[in-house]
């Protein structure tokens, strides 16, 4: 009876561990932290986000998402839209969970 | 032969915890805010699967610790199944999802995210897995598949599984997590391949005789080259008949129930031909050297002594003719032993040897020819139904008809014991 409840409790403690050890989820490119969303296809979409995620400077972060915003903004001013700066930054968030030096 | 008192129990559903546990800690780590609706449903399906799938490597993983963890191999088996059943069918809701939070800017943009024409590489990758799945699950439910063929589609299943991972991880970016689902994945994969499937583990040992019990079932005798495993009546090996003098086995392992535990650390197995590899076993010879990966199963192994009835169909009989080899019973016990024909049943003469030399063993033979056996007339021979413990080996049509009516005798669920060995 006590091996049964250690393998439950081994179990559940794995489990556990895994979820415990991988605290909060990937960052997600999304409208409110994506300068240029609408202008977007899907498969731009995915390999901003992809690109984001694989930064390890901040620099090198901050660089892109400029480029990515002069990128919209003259998709924004062909299709006569002025973009609006978005409160969230990828970069910013990154840098505060430590991800980024 | 008496086991130790062991009472009736269920498993801890070890296999359960893990199939529902891990898809829900991925989904919980993953588990987006302030997405729409439909991508957040993308985002948890695909973890939900992923956790699925990983859970389902972890249950494939063939070795004899592992799956008593697990509680048996049978129960691993059984969730594996069904974990990967239902990773498949997350993971097709993925890319669907996706489309439905995109159908909301345009159809336009809905198809663009279902094209993978219109996609790069990281999700084609995902499309390829996809596919990969659908055709190694389309395989597990074909119902009329050679084992070889099987086993051919399986692995494309398999193959799917990294290149589904690959796709993860490529989109995760340079993060810890992707790669610990990786590791986690190829440690289940290698250990199935390597440990299992190549026997790595395995010990040796040499088939030193060979007797035809019947029409298409013979038994051999196995001696170890080696250390012997530690069999006991009623459980199974996996077993790879290699070369002979004259014979050429097959080189795959099947799983074979140990007909006899002799007291020399040689075992007996029974094989009956049902299939290209068992059919070929038919010719087998001394010197053949096998492989053997085991024991697994514990049919048999929570008995008492106090009355017992087992139930044996055809080639059901080896687990029941490994315990009355050990030795004398310690209890009343009623063998109840269905068959097609009278003439030319396995084992027949040494049942009946052993039922004329032991008067606590009652042996009730039962030729049923191609009809269905009268279970409830076979039943009522048996006195005291209902202070017995109950064993059943045979076809799942046997044991799926007569748990009802033990049910229905007053029998409890706990005293009624059965393992179907059909499984792959």
């Amino acid at each position: 009876m006590k091996t049964r409840l250690a393998r439950i409790l081994l179990c559940a403690a794995l489990i556990g561990a895994a979820a415990a050890a991988s605290a909060g989820g990937p960052w997600r490119a999304a409208e409110q932290n994506t300068v240029g969303w609408q202008f977007m296809s899907p498969e731009e979409r995915v390999e901003h986000q992809r690109r984001m995620r694989s930064f390890t400077s901040y620099e090198a972060c901050v660089a892109y998402q400029a480029e990515h915003h002069a990128r919209m903004a003259e998709r924004a001013q062909q299709a006569g839209v002025t973009l609006a700066p978005k409160a969230e930054s990828g970069c910013e968030r990154f840098r505060a969970r430590g991800v980024l030096k | 032969m008496s086991g130790p008192y062991v009472t009736p129990w269920r498993d801890p559903p070890v296999a359960a915890a893990l199939v529902v546990g891990l898809p829900l800690a991925l989904v919980w780590w993953a588990v987006p805010e302030g997405l729409p609706w439909w991508r957040s449903i993308a985002i948890v399906s695909a973890w939900g699967g992923m956790g699925l799938l990983l859970a389902s490597l972890v249950l494939m993983v063939r070795e004899p610790r592992v799956a008593r963890f697990l509680g048996g191999l049978e129960t691993a088996y059984r969730w594996h199944h069904r974990s990967g059943v239902a990773a498949y069918l997350l993971l097709l809701v993925h890319p669907l999802a996706l489309a439905a939070d995109a159908w909301a800017e345009s159809p336009a943009r809905a198809w663009q995210a279902l094209a993978p024409w219109a996609q790069s590489w990281p999700v084609w990758l995902g499309w390829a897995a996809l596919v990969l799945l659908m055709i190694g699950l389309a395989a597990t439910f074909a119902l009329n598949l050679s084992y070889r063929r099987w086993r051919g589609l399986h692995l494309v299943l398999a193959a799917g599984v990294p290149i589904g991972l690959a796709h993860v991880v490529v989109l995760l970016g340079s993060t810890g997590s992707g790669l610990a689902l990786v590791a986690l994945a190829l440690l289940a994969l290698g250990a199935r391949f390597v440990v299992s499937d190549l026997g790595v583990a395995a010990r040796p040992y040499r088939v030193t005789a060979v007797a035809r019990r019947a029409a298409g079932v013979i038994e051999a005798s196995l001696a170890p080259c080696a250390a012997a495993l530690a069999v006991a009546p009623g459980q199974f090996v996996l077993a790879a008949f290699g070369e002979g003098p004259h014979y050429r086995g097959c080189g795959e392992y099947h799983p074979f129930t140990v007909s006899g535990v002799d007291r020399d650390a040689q075992l007996r197995v029974a094989v009956k031909a049902l299939g290209p590899c068992s059919q070929r076993l038919q010719d087998l010879e001394s010197g053949v050297l096998v492989r053997l990966q085991g024991p697994f199963g514990r049919f048999l192994g929570a008995r008492r002594a106090e009355p017992a009835l087992w139930i044996a169909g055809g080639i059901g009989i080896t687990p029941f003719m490994a315990a009355l080899r050990a030795g004398p019973l310690d209890a009343d016990t009623t063998l109840i032993y269905l068959h097609r024909e009278a003439a030319g049943a396995p084992f027949a003469d040494e049942l009946a040897a052993l039922a004329a030399g032991d008067p606590r063993f009652e042996l009730i033979s039962c030729a049923t020819g191609d009809r269905a056996p009268d279970f409830d007339a076979l039943l009522a021979q048996a006195d005291r139904l209902a202070e017995r413990m109950i064993h059943v080996c045979g076809p799942p049509a046997m044991v799926d008809a007569l748990a009802p009516r033990l049910r229905a005798r007053g029998v409890a669920p706990g005293a009624v014991h059965f393992e179907r060995f059909d499984f792959r």
